[in-house]
């Protein structure tokens, strides 16, 4: 930004040393003018240049007619700004100082208004690297893309360690590091039973896609996240859960078999019954023990595009947990809690019931999506704008009728209406905390911590609380029975104080936080709550991949 | 629904167009060499899009076999749109007249031989529509590719003349002449970015171009504007420029 600053200063004193040179050579009928539009070009030129290779550091030595285009865009557009400030201090104050002081700070805001536009739009400089969801932590990384078994099997020779990517729908580090291999390419559906609902794809065919296909055919994910943007390996190396965990489980259980490509490049079909270990160590195993390539999973038979919802609101905590258990046989169900809410208000939320209709109207089509173009400031998210929208959420939906039929989309997917929102946290990020806590202290676990997140004033929208099954075999599974609630927090100062002092309170009760959420936890922390690590760590040693998969997440973790 | 037959599959764009006229309803036929490596593909194609995606083998320098394989395909094809092409090497060309018979057989002779059979048929139907992807190197020979841009630009004749003999019959002909395209076929090369469009895109324009029956389209429109200048550079300055 300084850099930024010096330049746009040279750029005008070499925009009126032209003039002046001009001006010395030429004296012609429309001096004025042909000085003003050679220093503007001039320095126009010079500064597009240094920003596009000192401040943007863009490497490739071309230039981009469109993005010279743009560059001359955003400043005309912050001319303007500067001008019209200059004016109105011209104007409202009458004196001569007052217009160089207007001038000065028109200069100054069309100026720092320049520099994220063509950060963000005509250099795009976040762009390069991959990040995750939830924007942190960053890092410097390259990707490369195969686009068939052998070109993976290329890639995974290379004495370099990678870490598979699916779409970057996991929050926090588990999908980063240096060396990125994305499944993007890998994206091919191989073929679909329609008597048993066995469907193969490639690890890196979207839910969103089997959705878009399956839908009108009368199929459905058994199993779906609260997002339909990521990957069939993204949802197997998380083992995702979505609102029927409690009665149906997490994705593996809709999991017949995988192919998982090992560091020496060899191929391995694993399934409950054929090399179960690495079946059991790789759902869940965030990516570490080698690329997932071909899926089979069994979708399930619908009957209607519609769900029915039920929606129950709930005074606070009590009555929340009482109206689990009333609904604990309704498929899917889902909680939204307003976690600043005080006092007996504590628990305030809206539990959200719902079944598949079977009306046999299966004409569907996604939904179309708006969008959040680019990274808003950070202090837009602050407690007075967030609970302003939970305390206003609440009450629509409390006043919505209780029963009423949703489409798919907006009954498992409400997120995926608005691309991007995760820039509405601003450039920084943000964390998700997820964490489940054991049934027996549930109830006492989340009262204590609504209680302090409140007291912190640190909430988030949409905070979402859900009922969970039994745990399975996986080693690194995050569901066990009991209850987890999710929470966004912007990263700003306190926040990892805050979480560490809840991840106490969490390892105490026997619960966990979720790998695909994580971003911050302590080693220990991981190693007192996840209780089959052992058996994980000691499958990567078997097939040797600790020399070749590595993420963030497993560094800090030591998986 | 009515098929539509590809040739030279295997290229980037040929699978954008796959997608795209899939899309729109039709089913199709994919003909190339090995056209077994296009299995995962036409897979997939044919669930997304739930129309047939049928794989035929097709070398277009064994023009003996021409007839047979379009007399094989059942039901015929409302239109055919021929991708095949090879940029060879100018510079192998020059000392290996294989190569350049190679090169000059492949973008021209051999393709005029299926296409012609495909024309008779779609004559005999009125009805139906030819596109074939050329170059504009074919709009003048230089140094560096005249083998590639001569075998091009009779291919460009060739499209001209078919349009013209079926017109009466009501079968459209469409001849494309794409500048820069990012696919295989140019990897390697250091293309500049704003004259260059992706496959995807390219298929876009190529679709549209075929909906909207036009004859001679560029891909994208720039190159017109480009070829104009290039076309109208004196002999005499053109012959001493390194293009
Ligand atoms: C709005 C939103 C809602 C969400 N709701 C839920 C929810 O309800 N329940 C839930 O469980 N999760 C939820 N998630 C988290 C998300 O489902 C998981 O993080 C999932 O793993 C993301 O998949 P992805 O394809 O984007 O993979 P990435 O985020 O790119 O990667 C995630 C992990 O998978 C590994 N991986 C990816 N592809 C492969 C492969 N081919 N082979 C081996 N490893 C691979 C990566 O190494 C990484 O460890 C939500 C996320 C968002 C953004
Ligand atoms: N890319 C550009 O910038 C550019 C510019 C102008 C014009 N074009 C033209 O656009 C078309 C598509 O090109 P592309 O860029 O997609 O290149 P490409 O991938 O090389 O496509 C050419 C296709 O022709 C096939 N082919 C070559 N010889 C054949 C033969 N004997 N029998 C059957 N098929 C044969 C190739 O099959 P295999 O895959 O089996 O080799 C390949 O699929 C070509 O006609 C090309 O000349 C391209």
């Amino acid at each position: 930004m300084i850099i930024y600053l010096a330049f746009a200063l040279l750029s005008t004193l070499f925009n009126l040393s032209l003039q002046y040179l001009w001006v010395s050579i030429y004296n012609g009928r429309y001096e004025l003018e042909s000085a003003i539009l050679i220093g503007t070009l001039g320095g126009f030129v010079l500064k597009y240049l240094l920003d596009k290779f000192f401040v943007f550091k863009r490497s490739e030595k071309k230039v981009d007619i469109k993005e010279l285009f743009f560059y001359g865009f955003t400043s005309f557009f912050t001319t303007i700004i500067f001008w019209g400030v200059e004016w109105f201090f011209h104007f409202a104050y009458e004196s001569e100082y007052s217009m160089y002081l207007g001038g000065f700070i028109g200069l100054s805001i069309g100026y720092i208004l320049k520099f994220y536009l063509d950060k963000n739009f005509v250099f795009n400089v976040s762009s390069r690297n991959l990040n995750s969801w939830g924007n942190y932590p960053k890092i410097d990384n390259s990707s490369i893309e195969p686009v068939s078994k052998s070109s993976l099997k290329d890639i995974i020779g290379d004495h370099v360690k990678y870490i598979p990517y699916g779409n970057g729908r996991s929050y926090g580090d588990s999908a980063l590091s240096k060396n990125i291999i994305k499944s993007s390419e890998l994206n091919k559906f191989i073929g679909f039973d329609p008597d048993s609902g066995l469907l193969e794809a490639q690890a890196g065919v979207l839910l969103s896609d089997i959705i878009k296909i399956f839908v009108s055919k009368g199929w459905f994910l058994k199993i779906s996240p609260g997002t339909s943007y990521i990957t069939l390996g993204g949802a197997i190396a998380a083992d995702v859960h979505g609102k029927n965990h409690h009665i149906d489980g997490c994705f593996s259980s809709c999991l017949e078999s995988f192919t998982l490509m090992l560091a020496n490049g060899d191929v391995k079909e694993c399934s409950r019954l054929e090399n179960k270990e690495l079946f059991y160590a790789t759902c869940g195993g965030m990516g570490l023990t080698g690329v997932i390539i071909n899926v089979k999973i069994y979708l399930k038979k619908i009957n209607s595009k519609w769900i029915t919802q039920n929606l129950v609101s709930c005074k606070n905590l009590k009555e929340l947990f009482a109206a689990f258990k009333t609904h604990q046989n309704v498929t899917y169900s889902v909680a939204w809690i307003d976690c600043l809410a005080k006092g007996s208000s504590i628990g305030r939320s809206i539990l959200m019931l719902g079944e598949f209709g079977e009306d046999g109207d299966l004409n569907y089509k996604p939904k179309r999506r708006l969008n959040v173009p680019f990274f808003l400031p950070s202090f837009c998210l602050n407690y007075i704008t967030i609970k302003a929208f939970n305390t206003l959420y609440y009450f629509i939906k409390r006043g919505k009728k209780s029963s009423f039929k949703v489409s798919i989309d907006d009954f498992f997917y409400p997120l995926d209406a608005i691309r991007n929102w995760n820039r509405l946290y601003g450039k920084n990020g943000f964390l998700q905390y997820q964490f489940i806590l054991p049934e027996k202290v549930s109830y006492e676990g989340l009262l204590k911590i609504l209680t302090i997140i409140a007291k912190k004033k640190k909430g988030s929208f949409l905070a979402v609380l859900k009922l969970y099954g039994e745990e399975n075999e996986n080693y690194l599974s995050f569901p066990i029975k009991g209850y987890s609630l999710a929470l966004d927090f912007k990263i700003e100062r306190g926040i990892f104080e805050l979480l560490d002092h809840l991840d106490q309170i969490v390892v105490e009760l026997g619960g966990r936080i979720y790998l695909a959420k994580d971003a911050r936890m302590s080693r220990e922390t991981f190693e007192r709550t996840y209780h089959k690590l052992s058996n994980f760590r000691r499958i990567r040693q078997e097939i040797d991949v600790s020399n070749k998969f590595e993420s963030l997440q497993s560094k800090r973790l030591g998986l | 629904m009515s098929y539509i037959l590809i040739l030279g599959a295997k290229s980037d764009v040929a699978k954008a167009l796959a997608k795209e006229y899939a899309e729109l309803g039709y089913n199709l036929y994919l003909m190339s060499r090995k056209v077994s490596d296009l299995e995962l593909f036409a897979n997939d194609l044919k669930i997304r899009s739930g129309k047939e995606v049928l794989l035929k083998e097709l070398d277009i320098l064994k023009w003996e076999n021409h007839a047979e394989i379009y007399n094989n395909l059942e039901p015929k094809p409302i239109g055919l749109i021929s991708l095949i092409g090879l940029l060879g090497d100018q510079k192998i060309a020059e000392n290996d007249f294989n190569h350049a018979l190679r090169i000059m057989n492949t973008n021209f002779v051999a393709i005029t031989s299926f296409l012609e059979i495909a024309a008779n048929d779609m004559k005999e139907k009125k009805n139906g529509f030819i596109v074939g992807v050329s170059s504009v190197a074919g709009d003048r020979g230089r140094a560096s590719n005249y083998y590639y841009g001569a075998a091009k630009s009779g291919f460009s004749t060739f499209l001209s003349g078919l349009r013209n003999r079926l017109n009466p019959f009501g079968v459209k002909v469409l001849t494309v002449k794409p500048g820069f395209m990012k696919t295989k076929m140019t990897e390697d090369l250091e293309l500049p970015s704003f004259l260059t469009i992706s496959a995807e895109k390219a298929a876009h324009l190529i679709v549209k171009a075929q909906k909207k029956g036009r004859d001679v389209v560029y891909i994208f429109w720039v190159w017109r504007w480009i070829m104009m200048l290039i076309g109208n550079i004196p002999e005499f300055l053109f012959k001493k420029m390194k293009l």
